[in-house]
């Protein structure tokens, strides 16, 4: 029984659905966040973690390394760089979220929306599964990788 | 020999006379006839008899030498009667034959000489002359004589006999010199034959050969291989030499299939051609004496015509069985000559399937050092392969590098496109804003009733804010302007503060009231507490 989960766990295909909705929930997380730079810097400045002079570069870049990082891992390119990317991002994020929650600071969380989305305990559980999930990823997933699709496999070199 | 009988011992002299001439007589002969006269003379002028005879017999008794002297009265008829009488009553113990007067024919004493071979030597005598009657010295005269004529006979018979032997073994000589010159010849065209193996070159050594060996003139060979119709035409001595084209080979071999006795001829057998006459029309100007047809294999056939011999010359049956020999000799050969052709041609071919199949390895070869470079391309592409694809699968620094430049790539370019875009740098304070120390500010709000404005985000200013300040944040400052301070004047100082580690508020805000035309806008750098503490209230 122990072996049969252990074999499902393992199983390429439940690492490409973790990969395909890890690198979807980046893709759309990062748009309103690209689309909206400003507001998303606020954000950044309200967590009070980032020196002012920092806060608008990482407002413009931040986004585009999700969002890069999202299709990286969709499209099945470099998926191990972009899920220790995505990975750390999460683990900086569970950080800043658990520390404005200890210090009580009432803002918003800012992953998908600008307002509207308050940091509490279920924003650090769901960021801690997607880091666990980033993780899982990294390690179990070798199904449909882009970058491999046109290379010659070794197995193709040598059938027997 | 004169008979004169004086008295008894010159009668033994002469007696012993008579012996000793006619022992040198005979001595001096070898001939039976002469042996047979001498001893009848002996005989007769010893003993003084009127007459006799002498004969000779052989094993089957029949007279081969008969001598008669003196007695006209018995002719040979009588004699040969005589003979055969005598022959039966003849005893090895005794010389004489006693016989009855009629049975003697008349004569008085009649001896038998065995000789060798069963032979007989037959002595008669007729009574002595003067009536005198013969007594025992003459007996033992003849009996002398007898002994001598006996070894003398015998002599002779073993010279006739020597002699015949002589003459025949020198016939045989002949025959054998004959047959060792022929044979010679048979040896010669081995040798020849075997220092050539070439079909062309056997018949041209071939023929001369033949023809010198059995005295011939003229003479033809020809071969028909039927398989690939080729044909070998040696003539000699045929005048005018008929041409090869001109010449009707399977005729000529057909006519000599026609005379041949046994038709069904074996390879490597020769018969010769007994009805000649049929081919003296096809060769003009030969008329062969001898011919024989061979088969040197299936469907390689051959004839050999001779001319007459050069002298008037008859063979004999070895001569003929030579000659049958030497043809046969001549088809081993052809045949030797023909299997090493063909041997040449398999080597030949062989030699070609030699150089085929050496190419064929040459190939191979590099057929095999081509797949050797191309397996070991293929190893190494495979490595490289397998190298690439564990370097796929492993993190590297590069990968974080091009993810994250990329990303900066875009996010800049974005944001220099994006009408909403920010500055990557904070914005400088303006020139006419200027800060103000607690003192300062108390003063400003004490004395000229300065407005103390909380730049900070509502939640911030919620938590906690100085005594008598309004949240004014830049995010909301055209709505909060317009709806507090389209009235006021604006030359009224304004004290704003709210600055935290990630956002200068204060500034932000200070800037755009800067922008609405306010003349005195202040920046209060300390704790808003600081404010409070003193007790000031706006």
């Amino acid at each position: 029984m122990r072996n049969r989960i252990s074999i499902w766990i393992r199983h390429p295909a439940l690492a490409l659905m973790a990969r395909f909705y890890l690198g979807g929930i980046f893709i759309y997380a990062s748009l309103n966040k690209i689309n909206f730079p400003a507001e998303f810097s606020d954000n950044i400045a309200a967590y009070l973690l980032v020196p002012y002079f920092l806060v608008d570069p990482m407002a413009i870049l931040l986004p585009w390394i999700e969002l890069v990082s999202g299709v990286c891992l969709v499209a099945g390119i470099r998926v191990r760089a972009s899920a220790a990317i995505i990975c750390t991002l999460l683990g900086i994020f569970t950080l800043a979220v658990t520390v404005v929650l200890v210090k009580k600071t009432p803002i918003d969380c800012g992953c998908f929306q600008n307002v509207g989305d308050p940091v509490s305990l279920l924003t650090v559980g769901r960021d801690l599964l997607w880091l666990a999930m980033g993780i899982y990823v990294f390690k179990y997933d070798r199904f449909i990788h882009l970058d491999r699709l046109f290379m010659i496999k070794p197995e193709d070199l040598n059938p027997s | 020999m004169t008979p004169s009988l004086p008295h008894d011992g010159d009668r033994k002299d002469y007696h012993l006379a008579v012996i000793r001439e006619t022992a040198a007589e005979l001595g001096h002969t070898r001939r039976p006839g002469r042996i047979l006269t001498s001893f009848l003379m002996s005989a007769q002028g010893g003993l003084g008899a009127l007459g006799g005879f002498a004969a000779l017999t052989d094993k089957a008794s029949e007279i081969t030498h008969l001598i008669v002297r003196g007695d006209e009265k018995v002719g040979p008829e009588e004699i040969k009667s005589l003979i055969k009488t005598a022959t039966a009553k003849a005893e090895p113990s005794s010389f004489f034959i006693s016989m009855d007067g009629s049975l003697s024919q008349g004569f008085a004493l009649i001896l038998a000489c065995p000789l060798e071979d069963d032979r007989l030597a037959f002595l008669g005598l007729a009574p002595a002359m003067h009536g005198r009657d013969y007594d025992p010295d003459d007996r033992q005269l003849l009996i002398s004589l007898s002994s001598l004529f006996q070894i003398s006979l015998n002599s002779a018979l073993f010279s006739t006999r020597v002699e015949l032997l002589n003459t025949e073994l020198e016939k045989r000589n002949t025959e054998l010199d004959r047959q060792v010159f022929y044979l010679n010849g048979l040896k010669e065209l081995s040798m020849e034959a075997g220092e050539s193996v070439d079909v062309e070159k056997f018949l041209a050594a071939f023929l001369p050969t033949l023809l010198g060996r059995f005295s011939r003139s003229q003479g033809m060979v020809v071969l028909h291989n039927r398989t690939d119709n080729a044909v070998w035409l040696k003539t000699m001595g045929i005048e005018p030499e008929p041409a090869l084209a001109a010449l009707p080979v399977d005729r000529l071999l057909f006519l000599c299939l026609a005379g041949v006795e046994n038709k069904h001829i074996q390879p490597l057998q020769a018969e010769p051609v007994v009805q000649v006459e049929p081919l003296f029309p096809l060769v003009p100007g030969f008329a062969p004496e001898s011919a024989f047809l061979f088969l040197v294999k299936d469907q390689m056939y051959g004839a050999i015509l001779l001319g007459p011999p050069l002298e008037d010359h008859k063979f004999s049956d070895p001569e003929k069985k030579l000659l049958s020999a030497f043809v046969a000799q001549s088809v081993l050969h052809l045949k030797n000559a023909d299997s090493f052709a063909a041997i040449v041609a398999l080597n030949r071919n062989l030699a070609e399937q030699n150089q085929a199949l050496r190419d064929t390895i040459d190939e191979l070869t590099q057929a095999e050092q081509r797949i050797s470079v191309l397996e070991s391309a293929a190893r190494q592409i495979a490595r490289m392969v397998s190298h690439n694809a564990e370097r796929i699968m492993q993190v590297r620094l590069l990968d974080f590098i091009l993810i994250i430049g990329i990303s900066l790539a875009l996010g800049s370019l974005f944001n220099l496109q994006n009408p909403k875009g920010l500055s990557f740098f904070p914005l400088p304070r303006p020139e006419a804003v200027k800060t103000v120390t607690v003192p300062e500010a108390v003063r400003l709000l004490s004395r000229e009733k300065a407005l103390l404005i909380d730049a900070r985000p509502r939640e911030f200013f919620e938590l906690g804010h100085a005594p008598g300040a309004i949240n004014v944040p830049p995010s909301l400052f055209d709505a909060l302007y317009t709806a507090n301070f389209n009235a006021e004047d604006p030359e009224r100082p304004l004290i704003i503060y709210g600055r935290t580690v990630s956002r200068l508020y204060d500034e932000m805000t200070a800037r755009k009231f800067i922008n609405r035309d306010h003349e005195e806008v202040h920046l209060f750098l300390g704790k808003p507490g600081d404010l409070s503490a003193k007790g000031e209230a706006p």
